[in-house]
C-alpha cells in the first residue's frame, strides 16, 4: 500500500526524499508497569474463559486479551452449552464493548420525559438519588424490569426488590417457548432434546439454529448428528411448519402446514406411530388397556383428517411417523410456530406425548432416551443463588409491572429496553412515562431511555463480575462465571454494585459489599466438587474461572440413562387455532427472529448489521417476505413499500419476494425499527411488535402473535434493499449437484 | 495551449510549458529511481533517526559497560515476535538495590513509585504490512546487533540501518531463509 | 468425472494447505462470516456503499433456492477465496501483488497492489474485494452535506481497539481476499517450530472454521497423510466448484445428503 499512495504523492514524496528530512515521526512505546505473567506471548496474547452475554443461552466463550484489549470471541471448547462452537451474535460482543456510543457517566433527565435530553452528574450524586427513591419505592411500590433473569444481577435486582416489599420482576418481551415451559413441563424440570445422536427428528415449527432456546448448542447437534463419526448413522431432519426458515432450510423434508395445526400433525403423528405398533408390537409392555386408551383418544387424528385441517399430505404424514420410529432415538421438538398459536399449551402437550411415545419405543428396543433427565437436585440449589424463578419470563409478570408502573414510585431497568421490546398495546411506554423515578442502567442510551429519570452506565459483560445459571437444561446443571476479561473502564460501576450500594444506604441491603463477594460466597457454600484435593476456597474460585464456570462432567454418561419421561403422559385433544382479524385481513402474520439481529438488543452492531440475515440475504434494513404468487397477484414488485395493518396497529416496511413462504402468509423480523438506538440502528426498519396485540393464547397471558391476520397495502414508494448474491453465477448450475 | 502545433516535436515551445515539463522529467526520474530501488535500503531517506528519550538511559553504561545481555531487559524477544520494553519492575530488579542517583534514575524512581509507565519513543518501527518475529531469529542465533547496529556503545540508541525489505531480503537471501513473500507480507 | 484430484502440490513443500466445507453439517448461521470479520480487520461499508455491491466481507454465504412452494431445496454454499491451484487471478495482475505461494496459498501483497482490479475481475467466484474508500478513517466521510455523501457509515473510535494487531489494515485502492488467515498459520508454523517439529493436524484453524458451531470447516496440511483434510479431500463427497475450469481449488466442498 506504501508502493501506491507514493505514485499518488510522488513529488512530494521524492522531494522530501532528497532534502533529506525523512519525516519520521516518533512513535510511543508505552510498557507496563507491571508484567504480565511469565512466559506470555504479548502479541499472540492470552486467553480468557468467560461466558457470553448476548442472549441467555450460557454459551462459554474464550476472550483473545492483547495487551489489556479484547481481540476475539472463540467458543470454549469444553463447555457443554456450546463445545466450541459461537454465533455470530456472539462475536458482535467486541463491538458493544468499544462502542462508540456507549454511556460513560450517570446521566440525569433535563426537560419533559420523552424528549432525549441528560445532563451529566458525578456517581456520588447519582446513587444518592436512587437511594432517596428507594426509600420512596419500599413505601409506593417498586419494580424490575430485567433483560435477564438468569444472572448474578437479575438476582441482585430481585433481592433488592424483595427488600424494597415488591416481587414485580419481569423481562420484557415476547419470549417466545422459554416462557413456555410451565406449560410443557410434565414431570420435574424442563425438556432436553438431546440431539446430538438423535436418528431422526421432527421439528414443529422450532427455529433452533436462530432463536430458540440456545442456537449454537443445537448447531453443535446438528453437526453431530448429520454424522461426525460415520455417514451411515446420518440423521434425517423433518421440519413442519408454515416458513421455510433457516432452519427448516436444513432440514431433508420441509413440509407446509397450515398456521396453528402443528399440534394437530403432532397428534396425526402419534395415531400413525401407534398404528405402527400395532403392526411390529412394539410397546409390549405398556398394557393393552392404556394402549387402546390412547388410540381411542386419538382415533379422530387420522391422516386423512390431518390433511383436512393441516393440509400436510397423508403420505407425509406416514412418512413421519416411519422416519421417527425407524431411525431410532427420535425426538420431536417444537418451536413457536406450535406454541405461539391460541392452541399452543394443548399443542406443547400433543406433542410432549409423541415425545413419550418415542422415548418408550426405544426403551423396547434398547436404545437410551433422546430426552434425558437432568439433575434437578443441584439445579435447584444453584438456582437459589443465581437468578430469579423462571416465572419472570412470562407475559402475565410483564402485564402486572406495567399496571404497577402507573402508582410505582420506583422503576429500575436493567439492560433491557421495554418500549421497543413490547407490543405498543401493553402501554409500556405510558406506564414509564407514570412511574415517579425511573432508573434506567445499560450501555446505551436506548428507546426506554427516553422516559428514564436517571441513565446509570452499565459495565459491558466482558468487564464485569457475574455468575449465569444456564436456564435451558443439558442433561448436567452448567454454573457460568463471568470475569473481567478487559480493565474494566474507571468511570463505570457495574449495575449490581451500584444497587447493592445504593440499597444498603436506603435500608434494604442484601449483606454483601458487591458481586463478586456475592459470588465467592455462592461458590463457598456450594461446595463444588470440582476435582481438587481438600477444600480450598481459593483454588476452586481460581479453577473455577480459569474454566469459564462449573460442569459436572462425569454425570455427562448417566444421564443419559435415566429419562425425562418417565411418567405416562396422555393424549390431548387439539382445538382449532384462533385469529385475530376478520376476512378483511387476507394475510396470516409470521414475526420472527433473525440470527443476526434476533430480539433487537444488539441492533447496533455495524458487523450484525451488515451480516446478510441468511435466507433473504438483506442486511441494514428490515423486510416484509411475501411469496411469489401472491405478490404477482397483488401487483407488489420487490422494494415496494408496503403498509401492514393488523387490529392492533400498522408498520411500513419493503417487500422483499420470498420463496419460502405460502402464498397466505406473510413474515416480518423482529429487532428493527428502533426509535432511538444510535447511529447504526435508530429508525431503521420497523417493528412488528406494533402488529401484535392483546391477544393472548388460551390459559395463558403470553401473546399468540403467529395467530395474528393482517391487510397488506402499497404506499407506492419504494426501497433499494442490499442484498447478498454472487454477481456472475458461474457455477450456479453446479450447486445443486451439491 | 503552450504546444507547437506546426512541428512534430515533442518538446513545447513556451518557456512555462518548458519549465514544467524540465520539472516533470525530473520529479518522473526520481520517482521511477524510488521504485526501482524502493526496497533497498538507505539511499535517500537518512538513517540518523535518535530520538530523545524521557529518561536519558544509555545503552552504553547499561549494555556496554556493565554487560547486562540484551535480553535481561527485552526478556520477549526469544518467546514473542516482538522484543519488547521492559517494565518498570525489571528496572527497579536492580535499582532498588542500589544507591548510586542521578536526576534520570530519580525520575525512573518516581514512575516506579506512581506506577505510571515511562513513554519511550520508538526507534525502529515495521509498517503494519510486515511481519516480522524476533523469537524466530534469536532462535537461529542471530545477534541483535545485526540488525539494530552497536547498541552497546550508544548513549541514546539511534537507528544505523533502515530496516526495508531489501535489508530484510540480502540477509535471507545469504541465509538461504525462506523468501515467499508470505513469509513476511500479508 | 475424469479429472484428476491433484492439488498441484509441491512435494518438496512440507504443506498445502485445504479446507474442507461439509455442506451436509453447514446450517448457514453465518458465524464463519463474523468471525472472519472479527479475525481479519474486514470493514463495515455501510448501507450506501453495500447497495452498490462493494461489501467487503471476506467470506460469504450464498444460499441458492431450488423449487416453488413448498418443495423448495436450499443450498448453503459458504464462498470465500478458493486458492485454487491455477488461479485465474495470477496471471493478470501486472505487478505480481497476488502470486502462488508454495504452500498452495494464493497469496496477496498488500503493498505490491496498485489497485488495477483486474484480479477481481478475472476471479470467477468474486471473492476478491476492493479498497474503494478509506473505511477505518474516522475522517472519511466524502461530503458533508448528508444527503451527497459517499458513506452513510462510519468507523469510529474506539471501535479500533478491537482491531487484530497480526493484520495489517487495508487503505483506499487495494484488493484484498481471503488468505486462509495467513496470521494463524504463521504463528502455527512458528510454534510448531520452537518445538523442533512440523504442523501437527488441528494445530491451525482459520477463523471461520474457529467458531462453526456444527464443525462444517476442516483445515489441514493436505500433505500429511494422517490429516483429517487428507482422508476427507478423498471423500466420495467432494466436490470442487468449476471444476471443468481446471482451476485445482483448495476449498473442497462435501456434497449434502447421503
Amino acid at each position: 500500500m506504501d508502493r501506491r499512495s507514493f505514485i499518488k504523492l510522488g513529488s512530494a514524496t521524492a522531494v522530501a526524499g532528497l532534502t533529506g528530512s525523512c519525516g519520521q515521526i516518533a512513535q510511543k512505546i508505552i510498557p507496563f508497569a507491571i508484567p504480565p505473567d511469565e512466559g506470555i506471548n504479548p502479541v499472540e496474547g492470552w486467553w480468557y474463559n468467560t461466558t457470553c452475554g448476548m442472549c441467555d443461552a450460557g454459551c462459554g466463550v474464550k476472550v483473545r486479551i492483547v495487551e489489556g484489549r479484547a481481540k476475539k470471541i472463540e467458543g470454549n471448547p469444553n463447555h457443554p452449552v456450546n463445545n466450541g462452537g459461537v454465533c455470530a451474535r456472539g462475536q458482535a460482543a467486541v463491538q458493544q464493548l468499544y462502542h462508540p456510543e456507549r454511556i460513560k457517566t450517570p446521566m440525569v433527565r433535563d426537560g419533559a420525559k420523552g424528549s432525549n435530553s441528560f445532563k451529566p452528574v458525578t456517581w456520588d450524586e447519582a446513587i444518592a438519588l436512587l437511594t432517596a427513591n428507594m426509600k420512596k419505592g419500599k413505601e409506593k411500590g417498586s419494580y424490575v424490569l430485567a433483560g435477564s433473569s438468569t444472572d448474578m444481577n437479575a438476582a441482585i435486582a430481585g433481592k433488592v426488590l424483595a427488600n424494597l416489599g415488591s416481587d414485580s420482576f419481569a423481562v420484557p418481551g415476547i419470549n417466545g417457548t422459554a416462557s413456555h415451559v410451565a406449560a410443557s413441563r410434565t414431570g420435574s424440570g424442563a425438556p432436553y432434546y438431546q440431539m446430538a445422536d438423535a436418528g431422526s427428528v421432527l421439528l414443529l415449527g422450532a427455529d433452533i439454529f436462530e432463536s430458540g432456546f440456545s442456537p449454537v448448542h443445537f448447531s453443535w447437534a446438528y453437526g453431530q448428528m448429520r454424522g461426525n463419526k460415520d455417514i451411515t448413522r446420518r440423521g434425517q431432519l423433518i421440519y413442519a411448519g408454515s416458513r421455510l426458515s433457516m432452519t427448516a432450510a436444513n432440514a431433508d423434508h420441509f413440509i407446509a402446514a397450515k398456521q396453528g395445526t402443528l399440534g394437530n400433525l403432532a397428534n396425526a403423528v402419534a395415531h400413525e406411530v401407534l398404528n405402527m405398533v400395532n403392526k411390529y408390537s412394539f410397546l409390549k409392555n405398556i398394557p393393552a388397556v392404556e394402549k387402546s386408551a390412547w388410540v381411542e383418544a386419538l382415533q379422530n387424528d387420522t391422516p386423512e383428517a390431518a390433511t383436512r385441517i393441516t393440509g400436510v399430505a397423508g403420505k407425509d404424514v406416514a412418512r413421519i411417523a416411519k422416519t421417527l420410529v425407524e431411525h431410532l432415538p427420535s425426538v420431536v421438538i417444537p418451536g413457536e410456530d406450535l406454541a405461539s398459536h391460541t392452541n399452543g399449551v394443548d399443542s406443547l402437550k400433543a406433542v410432549n406425548f409423541l415425545n413419550f411415545l418415542l422415548v418408550r419405543i426405544a426403551a423396547e428396543q434398547g436404545i437410551h432416551s433422546s430426552m434425558p433427565a437432568t439433575d434437578t437436585a443441584l439445579y435447584e440449589k444453584i438456582k437459589n443463588f443465581i437468578g430469579v424463578s423462571p416465572s419472570v419470563m412470562e407475559y402475565s409478570a410483564l402485564k402486572k409491572v406495567a399496571a404497577k408502573a402507573k402508582t410505582a414510585a420506583l422503576g429500575i431497568i436493567i439492560n433491557s429496553d421495554p418500549v421497543h421490546t413490547t407490543p405498543p398495546q401493553l402501554k409500556m411506554k405510558e406506564a414509564l412515562s407514570e412511574t415517579r423515578f425511573v432508573a434506567q442502567f445499560g450501555c446505551f442510551l436506548n428507546s426506554t431511555s427516553l422516559y428514564a429519570d436517571l441513565v446509570l452506565p452499565d459495565l459491558h459483560f466482558l468487564e464485569s463480575w457475574s455468575a449465569q445459571v444456564v436456564d435451558y437444561p443439558h442433561g448436567v446443571p452448567v454454573l457460568n462465571t463471568i470475569q473481567p476479561v478487559v480493565n474494566p473502564d474507571a468511570g463505570i460501576i457495574q449495575s449490581g454494585d451500584v444497587l447493592i450500594k445504593a440499597s444498603a444506604k436506603a435500608g434494604a441491603g442484601i449483606g454483601v459489599a458487591n458481586t463478586e463477594e456475592l459470588i465467592r460466597e455462592m461458590i463457598r457454600s456450594l461446595q463444588l466438587d470440582i476435582g481438587l484435593e481438600g477444600h480450598n476456597e481459593n483454588k476452586v474460585w481460581e479453577k473455577l474461572l480459569q474454566n469459564g464456570g462449573w460442569w459436572d462432567d462425569a454425570k455427562n454418561g448417566d444421564a443419559d440413562k435415566r429419562s425425562y419421561m418417565s411418567e405416562t403422559v396422555e393424549p390431548v385433544a387439539i382445538s382449532n387455532a384462533g385469529f385475530a382479524g376478520g376476512t378483511e385481513f387476507s394475510f396470516y402474520l409470521h414475526p420472527y427472529r433473525t440470527v443476526n439481529i434476533g430480539d433487537g438488543s444488539s441492533a447496533n452492531l455495524p458487523w450484525l448489521q451488515e451480516m446478510p440475515e441468511p435466507m433473504t440475504t438483506l442486511c441494514w434494513t428490515s423486510w416484509v417476505e411475501i411469496n411469489p404468487k401472491a405478490a404477482l397477484k397483488e401487483g407488489i414488485h420487490d422494494g415496494d413499500i408496503l403498509k401492514v395493518e393488523s387490529p392492533f396497529g400498522s408498520i411500513e416496511a419493503p417487500a422483499y419476494i420470498y420463496p419460502g413462504i405460502g402464498p397466505d402468509t406473510i413474515a416480518v423480523p423482529f429487532g428493527y425499527g428502533h426509535s432511538s438506538f444510535g447511529h447504526e440502528a435508530s429508525g431503521r426498519g420497523a417493528n412488528p411488535m406494533n402488529l401484535i396485540g392483546d391477544f393472548a393464547i388460551n390459559g395463558m397471558d403470553e401473546p399468540a402473535y403467529r395467530g395474528i391476520r393482517v391487510k397488506i397495502t402499497k404506499t407506492g414508494r419504494k426501497k433499494k434493499m442490499v442484498r447478498e448474491g454472487h454477481p456472475e453465477g458461474q457455477y450456479e448450475t453446479e450447486v445443486f449437484q451439491l | 495551449m503552450g504546444y507547437s502545433r506546426t512541428t512534430a516535436s515533442l518538446i513545447p515551445t513556451s518557456i512555462t510549458a518548458r519549465l514544467i515539463m524540465v520539472l516533470v522529467i525530473f520529479i518522473g526520474g526520481v520517482l521511477t529511481y524510488k521504485v526501482v530501488y524502493f526496497y533497498n535500503g538507505p539511499i535517500l531517506s537518512l538513517s540518523t533517526f535518535t530520538p530523545e528519550q524521557p529518561i536519558a538511559f544509555s545503552h552504553k553504561l547499561h549494555a556496554g559497560d556493565m554487560k547486562v545481555p540484551c535480553q535481561y531487559c527485552h526478556t520477549y524477544a526469544r518467546r514473542s515476535e516482538m522484543a519488547g520494553v521492559p517494565s518498570l519492575k525489571t528496572c527497579d530488579n536492580c535499582h532498588a538495590n542500589l544507591t548510586k542517583q542521578s536526576p534520570a534514575i530519580t525520575a525512573l524512581k518516581k514512575n516506579i513509585e506512581t506506577n505510571t509507565p515511562i513513554e519511550w519513543n520508538r526507534v525502529y518501527d515495521l509498517p503494519d504490512h510486515v511481519w516480522f518475529s524476533h523469537k524466530r531469529h534469536i532462535k537461529k542465533g542471530f545477534a541483535c546487533q545485526e540488525c539494530h547496529g552497536p547498541v552497546e556503545t550508544m548513549e541514546v540508541v539511534g537507528k544505523v540501518n533502515e530496516h526495508k525489505m531489501g535489508f530484510c531480503l540480502n540477509c535471507h537471501q545469504d541465509n538461504k531463509a525462506p523468501t515467499d513473500c508470505y513469509t513476511c507480507h500479508s | 468425472m475424469g479429472i484428476s484430484w491433484s492439488f498441484n502440490t509441491h512435494r518438496d513443500n512440507d504443506y498445502k494447505w485445504v479446507m474442507v466445507i461439509d455442506l451436509d453439517k453447514c446450517n448457514g448461521c453465518g458465524a464463519c462470516a463474523v468471525s472472519c470479520q472479527a479475525e481479519n480487520n474486514v470493514a463495515v461499508v455501510g448501507e450506501k456503499i453495500a447497495l452498490q455491491s462493494r461489501r467487503m466481507s471476506w467470506l460469504r454465504i450464498e444460499r441458492y433456492f431450488e423449487g416453488e412452494w413448498p418443495n423448495i431445496r436450499t443450498v448453503f454454499l459458504p464462498m470465500m477465496c478458493q486458492h485454487c491451484g491455477n488461479a485465474p487471478c495470477e496471471p493478470v495482475c501486472p505487478v505480481f501483488a497476488t502470486y502462488h505461494n508454495p504452500e498452495g496459498l494464493n497469496a496477496m501483497i498488500y503493498n505490491r497492489c496498485i489497485g488495477t482490479r483486474f484480479c477481481g475481475n478475472n476471479c470467477p467466484y468474486g471473492v476478491r474485494k476492493f479498497n474503494w474508500f478509506d473505511f477505518f478513517d474516522e475522517k472519511d466521510y466524502y461530503g458533508y452535506i448528508p444527503a451527497f455523501r459517499k458513506k452513510d457509515y462510519v468507523f469510529r473510535k474506539p471501535l479500533d481497539e478491537q482491531l487484530n494487531p497480526d493484520v495489517s489494515i487495508r487503505e483506499k485502492g487495494i484488493m484484498e481476499k481471503c488468505t486462509f488467515c495467513i496470521q494463524r498459520i504463521r504463528r502455527g508454523k512458528d510454534n510448531a517450530k520452537d518445538e523442533g517439529r512440523v504442523v501437527k493436524d488441528g494445530d491451525i484453524m482459520p477463523a471461520c472454521g474457529q467458531s462453526c458451531p456444527t464443525g462444517a470447516i476442516t483445515f489441514g496440511n493436505v500433505n500429511d497423510p494422517d490429516s483429517k483434510v487428507h482422508s476427507l479431500a478423498k471423500s466420495k463427497r467432494r466436490h470442487r466448484l468449476l471444476e471443468s475450469h481446471g482451476l485445482e481449488t483448495s476449498v473442497i466442498y462435501l456434497k449434502g445428503g447421503a
